[in-house]
C-alpha cells in the first residue's frame, strides 16, 4: 500500500464550519436588488388540449410585472437526449402540474393572486397511466404521437432506438449475450418473477429555486439549484436563442440532490422568460408540491426476471425485461436512465447467456427525474431476490450461490466488457462475516420470527461522461487554489478534491483553497452526477497539479542549477531529492517568474476517460455503455417479523462498499449510513402514490422518509469498507457514493423471506402486504422458519 | 395590515414592520436576513426551520410573527460566541454529522433544546427529540453520535468549571 499523508485520513469537511453556523448560502438564501417573484399556473388535467388562455384580468392586478404563456415559450424544446417539451405547454398538456402560464410580480403573494385570475379553457383528452397498458402495441392513448419527428441526440455509444411496435416507448435498450433459449434448456432449475419498485420523492431538503437576472446586451445571469451548471448554461442559452457566452450561471452548494437537480431547465427558462419580459430579476422557488410533481420522483419500474442455473448453483441464463414508467416527458434523462440502467443490470455475476430489454415508456403521469442510482436500486431489488429464490430451490446456502457466480477481476461481464477494480467479493465476505452468516438468526419468541438476508450490488461510475477541466492556481504564499465546476451536493466532493490537492502538493489542508467556478469562468464538467466527480474531477485535478508543478520545477531547476526531474515539493518548499540544500520557496519562485510580491501560476488539464484503452475497445465492440467501472456493495440484514401484525423490526443492518482507495473513511461511513437509510425507506416506507395522474401524497406528512426513530440504534448498524483500487482513478479511488443504497432493500426483503417464508415483490413491503402474503400460505412455511 | 413588531432574536431587539400573519420563518429569513433557518416542507413536518422560542424547539414555519412578540428567539446564528463554536456545532463538525447541511441548523437547534432540558440523554431520547427533523443524507447515525458526544463534552466542561 502506498503511504499517504492526507489521503485515507478523516479530515473534517472543508465546508462543515459554514454549515454548522448557518453561514452557508444556498440558492434559496440568495436575493438581488429589485427582485420579482414568480408563480406558475399548472394544468389540472392529465391530458388535454388548451383551447384558449385569457390573461387580461391578471394583467390588471397592481404589482404584476410580466405574464407568459406557451406563446412566449421558444420553439426550441427541452430535453437531455429526446427534446420533447416546451418551457410552457403549447396546445397540449400531458400531465397534472404541467406549466401553462407564469406571472412575475412585486411579491409572491401578488403573483399567486394573479395566477388565479388567468382563465384557461381545456378540452380534456383520454389519458394513460399504467406503464404496461401504455407499452402495448396498440395503446388506447399515445402520449407523443409525433415522437418520431422529435430531435434525438445520438452519441456513439448511446444509441437511442424507438421501438417499432410500442408507440409510447421513448427508448428500447437491448443486450444479448450467448443463447438464452439454449441456456434455459440446459438449466436444472428455472425461476421467474415480477418485481416492482414505485416512485418516490428525491426528498432533497432544499426545493429547486432559481433567480434569473437580465443584463445589458441580452446577457442573463442565473443562480440556480443545479448539479450541472455548465450543461444547463448551454442548454438554456440554446433554447433562449442566445450565444452560450451570454449566459452566466452560478450554482451555490445544494441542499441535497439525489438526482433532483439534474433537471432544473424548465424552471430556469420560465424565470428567464419572465425576467426578459419584465426587464427585472425574477425568482422562482418551487413549492414542495411543485418540486415533487415536475421531475421530482423516481421512475416507476416493473422488472420481469427469469433465471436458470445448474444444480451446483452456477448461473446459466438470465432474461430480464424492464418497463420504466417515466411519465409525460423524457427530459428528466429518461433515455439516459435506460442506457445507464443497462450498466446496472449487467450486475455482479458471470452470466454466459443473457438477454435484457429495457423499455422507457411515456404515460400521462407527472414526469420522473434521473433518480439516485440510475436504476440500480430497481435492478438489484429484482436480481438479488431472484438469487435467493434460486438458492432456496436448489437447497444451497445463499452466500455460497453468490460466491460461485461472482465476477472477478479480468473476467468478462455479461455486457462483454472486462471487469476491473472488482471489490464485490470482498464486500460479500466482510458483510456476511459481520452478520455472523453461518450462525442462525437469534430467536425472539412469541409472534416474532427472525431471519438473515444478504444482497450484493453495483452502481456504474459514469466516469467517461465527457471531458473534465480543472485548473490549479498557485498563490505566492503557497496556497493551492483548485478551480473546478463540481457541484457540492452534500457528498463531500470539495473535501475529496482538497485532500487530493493536499496529497499531490504534499502540504496541509489549510493551504488548499477551493473555488467552484461559475459557468463562464472555464473549468468544464458535464455535471456532478452518476458518482463520477471523484474520478473525473479528481483525475483532472491531479493532471492540472502536475502541469503547474512542471512549470514550477522547470523554473526552479534553472535557478537552482539542478535537474527538474530531481525536484519535489513539500509544504511549499521546492527542493532537490538529490541535494536537499538546493531549494526555493514558492514566493522565491514567484520572483524568478518576475512577479515580485504579486502574481499567480496556473496549471490546467483536461481529463477524459474516453482516451483509455478499455473504453475505446468497449466502444468499438459496442458492448458496454460506458466503461466497466463500478462501485460495489454488499448489505447484510437481520430482521424479526411479527406474524400477527406484519410488523418488521430491524435487528442488525450493515453495508460494505468498495470505493477503490478510501480518501476519507468517516465521510465514506456517512455514505454507507445514508445507503442504509434509503434502503430502509425503499423497503418499508417510501412511495409516491399517483391516482389518475395526480400525486396524492406530495407533502412530507402524507409521504415520508425514515425518521431517526425508523432507523435501528447505532449499535445495530455497520459501515464497512472494502478496497479494490482502480488503476485509472485518482490515487486509486473511484466513485461509489451514489450506490450505497442499492443492496439494502433486497437484503432486508431476503431476511424477511428467510424469517417467514414469504416474498413480497412489490416495494415497499408494508405490514398489510406481509399479512396478506402470510394469509395465502398454509402456515407450514411459517412454522418451518 | 402591516404592524410594527419587536422580536427578540439572539438577544437583540429587532423592530420590523410586517403583516403579523407572516410566519416567523419568513420574517427571520427575509426581513432580518437570518437565513440559517431553512424553509423546506413549510408544513412543520421536516424541522429544517427549527429555532428556539423561550427555550423550546419550535418550527418557525408554523409560528406567526405576531405570536413571537415578547418571546426570546434563538436561531443558529446565535449559538457561536465570538467565533467559538457551541459544543453542539463543534460536535456536528467533529462527528461528520453534516453533509449537504440544509437540515443542520434545525437539527442543532432541536438538539440544543433537548440538551438544555436533559443534559444526559440516552440514544433513544436523542432519537425521540429529533424525530421531527428529517435528514436525507446521513441516516441519522452521525447526528445521534454528535448529540451524544456534545452532551458528554458539555457535562465534562461543566465538571471542569465546578472544580
Amino acid at each position: 500500500m502506498t503511504e499517504y499523508r492526507v489521503i485515507g485520513t478523516s479530515v473534517p469537511r472543508v465546508d462543515g464550519r459554514d454549515k454548522v453556523t448557518g453561514a452557508m448560502k444556498y440558492t434559496s438564501d440568495m436575493t438581488v436588488p429589485g427582485l420579482l417573484h414568480a408563480k406558475v399556473l399548472r394544468s389540472p388535467h392529465p391530458h388535454a388540449r388548451i383551447l384558449s388562455i385569457d390573461v387580461a384580468l391578471a394583467a390588471q392586478l397592481p404589482g404584476v410585472r410580466a405574464i407568459i404563456t406557451g406563446e412566449d415559450a421558444p420553439e426550441e424544446k427541452i430535453g437531455e437526449y429526446i427534446k420533447d417539451r416546451y418551457a410552457l405547454a403549447r396546445d397540449i398538456v400531458r400531465f397534472i402540474g404541467e406549466p401553462v402560464a407564469a406571472v412575475a410580480a412585486d411579491t409572491a403573494e401578488i403573483a399567486a393572486e394573479a395566477i388565479k385570475l388567468i382563465q384557461v379553457d381545456y378540452q380534456p383528452l383520454a389519458a394513460v397511466f399504467d406503464v404496461e397498458e401504455a407499452a402495448a402495441a396498440e395503446p388506447a392513448v399515445v402520449v407523443h404521437p409525433d415522437i418520431s419527428s422529435y430531435f434525438i441526440l445520438q452519441l456513439p455509444n448511446q444509441t437511442i432506438r424507438l421501438p417499432d411496435n410500442m408507440p409510447n416507448a421513448y427508448v428500447h435498450r437491448p443486450l444479448n449475450c450467448g443463447d438464452v433459449a439454449k441456456g434455459f434448456a440446459e438449466a436444472d432449475v428455472v425461476t421467474e418473477h415480477r418485481f416492482t419498485v414505485p416512485r418516490t420523492q428525491f426528498g432533497a431538503m432544499e426545493r429547486r429555486t432559481v433567480i434569473a437576472q437580465p443584463e445589458s446586451d441580452e446577457r442573463m445571469t442565473f443562480w440556480a439549484t443545479t448539479s450541472r451548471p455548465i450543461s444547463d448554461k448551454d442548454d438554456v442559452a440554446r433554447i433562449l436563442g442566445l450565444s452560450p457566452a451570454k449566459v452566466t450561471l452560478l450554482a451555490p452548494p445544494l441542499g441535497g440532490h439525489f438526482g433532483a437537480n439534474n433537471q432544473s431547465q424548465v424552471h430556469m427558462l420560465i424565470a428567464a422568460l419572465l425576467a426578459r419580459k419584465a426587464a427585472a430579476p425574477v425568482r422562482l422557488s418551487l413549492t414542495r408540491e411543485e418540486d415533487v410533481t415536475d421531475f421530482g420522483t423516481r421512475e416507476g419500474t416493473v422488472v420481469y426476471i427469469k433465471q436458470g442455473a445448474s444444480k451446483d448453483g452456477t448461473l446459466i441464463a438470465r432474461e430480464i425485461k424492464v418497463f420504466v414508467e417515466t411519465g409525460a416527458y423524457s427530459s428528466g434523462n429518461l433515455a439516459l436512465h435506460c442506457v445507464i440502467m443497462m450498466s446496472q443490470l449487467i450486475g455482479v455475476y458471470r452470466v454466459p447467456n443473457c438477454k435484457i430489454d429495457i423499455y422507457g415508456v411515456a404515460t400521462n403521469n407527472p414526469p420522473a427525474g434521473s433518480f439516485l442510482t440510475f436504476g440500480s436500486t430497481q435492478s438489484h431489488w429484482a436480481m438479488e431476490q431472484s438469487m435467493d429464490v434460486l438458492a432456496e430451490q436448489l437447497g444451497l446456502d445463499r452466500r455460497e450461490i453468490r460466491r460461485r457466480n461472482i465476477l472477478e477481476e479480468g473476467q468478462k461481464n455479461p455486457g462483454g466488457a472486462v471487469a476491473q477494480s472488482v471489490g464485490v467479493g470482498m464486500c460479500l465476505e466482510k458483510a456476511s462475516e459481520w452478520i455472523d452468516w453461518a450462525e442462525p438468526a437469534e430467536q425472539l419468541g412469541g409472534p416474532w420470527r427472525t431471519g438473515k438476508g444478504l444482497a450484493l450490488g453495483c452502481k456504474h461510475t459514469a466516469s467517461d461522461a465527457g471531458p473534465t477541466i480543472v485548473s490549479i492556481k498557485i498563490h505566492s504564499d503557497a496556497t493551492i487554489e483548485v478551480r473546478h465546476s463540481a457541484a457540492e451536493q452534500g457528498m463531500g466532493i470539495l473535501t475529496t478534491l482538497a485532500q487530493l490537492a493536499a496529497e499531490e502538493f504534499n502540504t496541509t489542508m489549510d493551504k488548499i483553497k477551493l473555488v467552484t467556478v461559475d459557468a463562464q469562468s472555464g473549468g468544464y464538467c458535464l455535471g456532478t452526477m452518476g458518482q463520477k466527480a471523484t474520478t473525473n474531477n479528481g483525475n483532472a485535478l491531479l493532471l492540472a497539479s502536475r502541469d503547474v508543478k512542471r512549470q514550477m520545477f522547470e523554473a526552479a531547476a534553472a535557478t537552482l542549477n539542478v535537474q527538474a526531474d530531481d525536484l519535489t515539493i513539500e509544504d511549499g518548499l521546492i527542493f532537490s531529492k538529490v541535494n536537499p540544500d538546493a531549494s526555493i520557496t514558492i514566493s522565491g519562485l514567484f520572483n524568478v517568474f518576475g512577479f515580485y510580491g504579486s502574481g499567480e501560476l496556473l496549471g490546467r488539464a483536461v481529463y477524459s476517460l474516453a482516451e483509455k484503452h478499455d473504453v475505446k475497445e468497449n466502444l468499438a465492440l459496442g458492448i458496454a455503455n460506458y466503461s466497466s467501472l463500478y462501485g460495489y456493495y454488499a448489505a447484510a440484514a437481520e430482521v424479526a417479523v411479527n406474524v400477527e401484525t406484519g410488523e418488521v423490526k430491524i435487528l442488525r443492518l450493515g453495508i460494505c462498499s468498495d470505493m477503490g482507495t478510501p480518501i476519507n473513511p468517516r465521510m465514506i461511513d456517512v455514505h454507507n449510513y445514508r445507503g442504509l437509510f434509503w434502503g430502509v425507506g425503499t423497503a418499508f416506507l417510501e412511495e409516491v402514490r399517483i391516482e389518475n395522474g395526480k400525486i396524492v401524497n406530495p407533502d412530507f406528512y402524507r409521504w415520508t422518509m425514515p425518521t431517526a426513530m425508523d432507523m435501528p440504534p447505532n449499535g445495530a448498524v455497520a459501515s464497512l469498507i472494502a478496497s479494490a483500487p482502480y488503476g485509472d482513478g485518482p490515487l486509486g479511488a473511484k466513485g461509489f457514493a451514489e450506490g450505497t443504497m442499492v443492496p439494502v432493500a433486497p437484503a432486508l426483503n431476503n431476511a424477511i423471506a428467510a424469517a417467514v417464508g414469504i416474498r413480497v415483490g412489490d416495494a415497499p413491503v408494508t405490514k398489510d402486504k406481509i399479512l396478506a402474503a402470510l394469509a395465502t400460505m398454509d402456515g407450514s412455511a411459517v412454522a418451518q422458519a | 395590515m402591516k404592524q410594527a413588531l419587536t422580536l427578540t432574536v439572539n438577544g437583540d431587539d429587532r423592530e420590523i414592520f410586517v403583516e403579523p400573519t407572516r410566519t416567523l420563518l419568513e420574517v427571520l429569513r427575509y426581513d432580518l436576513h437570518l437565513t440559517g433557518a431553512k424553509g423546506s416542507c413549510e408544513i412543520g413536518a421536516c424541522g429544517s426551520c427549527t429555532v428556539m422560542i423561550d427555550g423550546k424547539a419550535a418550527k418557525s414555519c408554523l409560528v406567526l410573527a405576531g405570536q413571537a412578540q415578547d418571546a426570546q428567539i434563538v436561531t443558529i446564528e446565535g449559538l457561536a460566541k465570538h467565533g467559538t463554536l457551541h459544543p453542539l456545532q463543534q460536535s456536528f463538525l467533529d462527528n461528520f454529522a453534516v453533509s449537504c447541511g440544509y437540515c443542520t441548523p434545525g437539527m442543532i437547534m432541536a438538539a440544543k433544546a433537548l440538551l438544555d432540558e436533559n443534559p444526559d440523554p440516552s440514544e433513544t431520547e436523542v432519537r425521540e427529540a429529533l424525530v421531527g427533523n428529517l435528514c436525507r443524507c446521513t441516516g441519522y447515525v452521525t447526528i445521534v453520535d454528535a448529540v451524544l458526544a456534545a452532551s458528554k463534552a458539555m457535562q465534562d466542561s461543566e465538571g471542569e468549571l465546578a472544580r
